[in-house]
């Protein structure tokens, strides 16, 4: 191998350990949604999310890749590279794939593909526990399509918001905002979950398992430096080893609002809330995704702090305005994306964004507003696309097959009804030797009725333990 | 006078107040029960096979009651949890107890319902 080849084997080694994190976020999408949610879907909870992981790797080998970074497109899509052969993806820097400079283009698809399945698991978090299952499958497939337009707008070279310098290093607004904005679409076309609001006001319903939530949390930061790191998309790109400044940043951001969401909810609501601090990093690492490869250490503290604070605010105003999102996946992906994006305006080190090639230096280090411009553009577009596109798609699926449960199914819970089966069955039904079933002798071992008789002619009595 | 059901587990809530609301009886023990009737049980399905539970989930309610509303409770009960599935709905009756006194104030029933 020469050296070249040598730089290319040890970051497409990196890229594809990124996209292997990035995929096992899925692990923490689904704890935390399950562990947030109750005992009755957490079966369904589980499996949607499978699900969807599936038909974003399928729609996205087929279209998605070739929408969101084929050649020869123009600034709204990509033109090429759909559906790839061998060849296709096995060259590095090349047509039709050219963007992927330092690794081949079966890397980018792998570390690409995670994220748009990433994207489509936050917009079921706010539509879980009401939601039919045949819409997770075919809006699953028309989002991924969404979402490969809008990542080619900010993520492509040929993309008219990169062309503008729109900075989004991993996705605050194509990953998180996007999704946001679909999960949006859906809570409002759904409405709320039974129960969730008697005569206008708000009701708790408590996740079943916070230590499942807890879980998914530290699964998702764990994932995140897959995320983040990996978008480096090679091992020099802003530098030999920029990825681990990257890490640091992600890392920094995410301590800070553990801090910013405990602190605001024991003055807003007086209890360090378990679920709310857990938000508070999920919110931090969103806000801090677009902005990781562009600011100070301390800038990442003071995005992460604030997207806590945000997270705790926007939950209780969320539901204030009669929103039912069950995990919080509007205040924590939607809310806290857009600030994470916006606050690069201000915050972007010109000297990191000289290094990466895109944008400019922000407010606060005198380069005027200019760069909060192309962001605050960056956000309408992607929003008014997103949010338009789904609430369009999933209000045609609405009017003609409909998307909610009948009140009977939800109430049954959607484990026994969409599944025919329960995530916990014990908790609902004897199970043959199941809970309740077992005999009580506090540790003494004995055997059963039968034997006891039969065996207790020749052997001695059964030991005790 | 006592006056226990059992109903399907849906259904606790909307008994309870059914019964507060048509009698003005306020207080229940609910204890979740499994047991069945003369459906025997139910078949369920796992992986595609069959296997049978002889007990249903259920929920044993008590109220305890002055003897003149109790033929209204049982009224209220057995029409709030009806749902007419064929798992069966459960059943309700009532039977006399003696000496009832709040642990709290020592007071016997009657005393207190008088007040």
């Amino acid at each position: 191998m020469s050296t070249k080849e040598l730089g290319f084997a040890v970051s497409t080694v990196w890229v594809l350990i990124a996209a292997v994190l990035v995929m096992f976020m899925q692990a923490g999408f689904a704890y935390l949604e399950a562990g947030l949610t109750r005992m009755k879907n957490v079966g369904h909870i589980a499996a949607k999310n499978v699900l969807v992981l599936a038909i974003a790797s399928i729609v996205y080998y087929l279209v998605g890749f070739g929408i969101a970074f084929g050649d020869g497109g123009n600034g709204l899509f990509g033109g090429s590279g759909f559906l790839p052969t061998v060849d296709e993806l096995l060259t590095i820097g090349a047509s039709p794939f050219s963007w992927f400079a330092a690794i081949p283009a079966a890397a980018g698809y792998m570390f690409e593909v995670v994220f748009a399945a990433v994207s489509l698991a936050i917009v079921w978090g706010a539509m879980a526990e009401r939601t039919r299952l045949w819409v997770y499958f075919a809006f699953g497939a028309i989002f991924t399509l969404i979402y490969s337009v809008a990542s080619h707008w900010v993520w492509s070279p040929d993309g008219w918001l990169f062309s503008k310098g729109m900075q989004d290093f991993a996705g605050s607004t194509v990953v998180h905002y996007q999704g946001a904005l679909a999960g949006l679409a859906g809570a409002l076309l759904l409405g709320p979950r039974i129960g969730k609001f008697v005569d206008g006001k708000p009701q708790p319903i408590p996740g079943h398992n916070m230590a499942y939530t807890t879980l998914g949390v530290v699964i998702l930061w764990f994932g995140w430096f897959g995320f983040n790191p990996g978008s480096t998309l090679s091992v020099d790109f802003g530098g030999v080893g920029f990825f681990a400044y990257v890490a640091l940043n992600t890392n920094l951001a995410a301590a800070a609002g553990v801090f910013g969401a405990v602190v605001t909810s024991w003055i807003v609501i007086k209890k360090p809330d378990l679920s709310m601090m857990l938000n508070g990093a999920v919110a931090a690492l969103v806000a801090i995704t677009a902005a990781c490869a562009f600011v100070a250490p301390w800038a990442a503290i003071l995005i992460g702090f604030v997207a806590g604070v945000i997270v705790v605010l926007g939950s209780l105003l969320v539901e204030k305005v009669g929103l039912d999102d069950p995990v919080g996946a509007l205040a924590a992906h939607g809310m806290s994306g857009m600030w994470g994006t916006l606050a690069l305006g201000f915050l972007t080190v010109p000297k990191l964004a000289e290094n990466l090639a895109t944008g400019k230096g922000g407010l606060f280090y005198g380069g005027g507003f200019h760069q909060l411009g192309v962001q605050a553009l960056g956000l309408l577009a992607v929003g008014a696309f997103t949010f338009t596109a789904s609430f369009v798609v999933l209000w045609l699926m609405k009017v003609t097959v409909g998307i909610r449960t009948e009140p009977e199914v939800e109430s049954l819970g959607l484990d026994v009804s969409e599944h025919g089966m329960w995530g916990y069955p014990e908790f609902y039904i004897p199970v043959p030797g199941g809970y309740g079933s077992e005999h009580h002798a506090h540790g003494v071992v004995t055997a059963p009725k039968e034997t006891v008789t039969a065996a207790s002619a020749t052997s001695p009595a059964p030991a005790t333990g | 006078m006592k006056v226990e059901a059992i109903v399907v587990r849906d259904r606790v809530e909307t008994v309870m107040e059914a019964v507060e609301e048509q009698t003005g009886h306020v207080g229940v023990t609910v204890v979740e029960a499994v047991g069945h009737g003369r459906e025997r049980g139910i078949t369920h399905e796992y992986r595609g096979r069959v296997f049978e539970s002889r007990f249903l989930p259920k929920a044993h309610m008590t109220f305890v009651v002055r003897d003149d509303i109790a033929a209204g409770v049982v009224e209220a009960i057995v029409d709030a949890a009806k749902t007419g599935h064929p798992n069966g709905d459960g059943i309700c009756w009532m039977s006399p107890v003696t000496n009832v006194t709040h642990n709290r104030t020592g007071r016997k029933l009657e005393e207190v319902e008088v007040v």
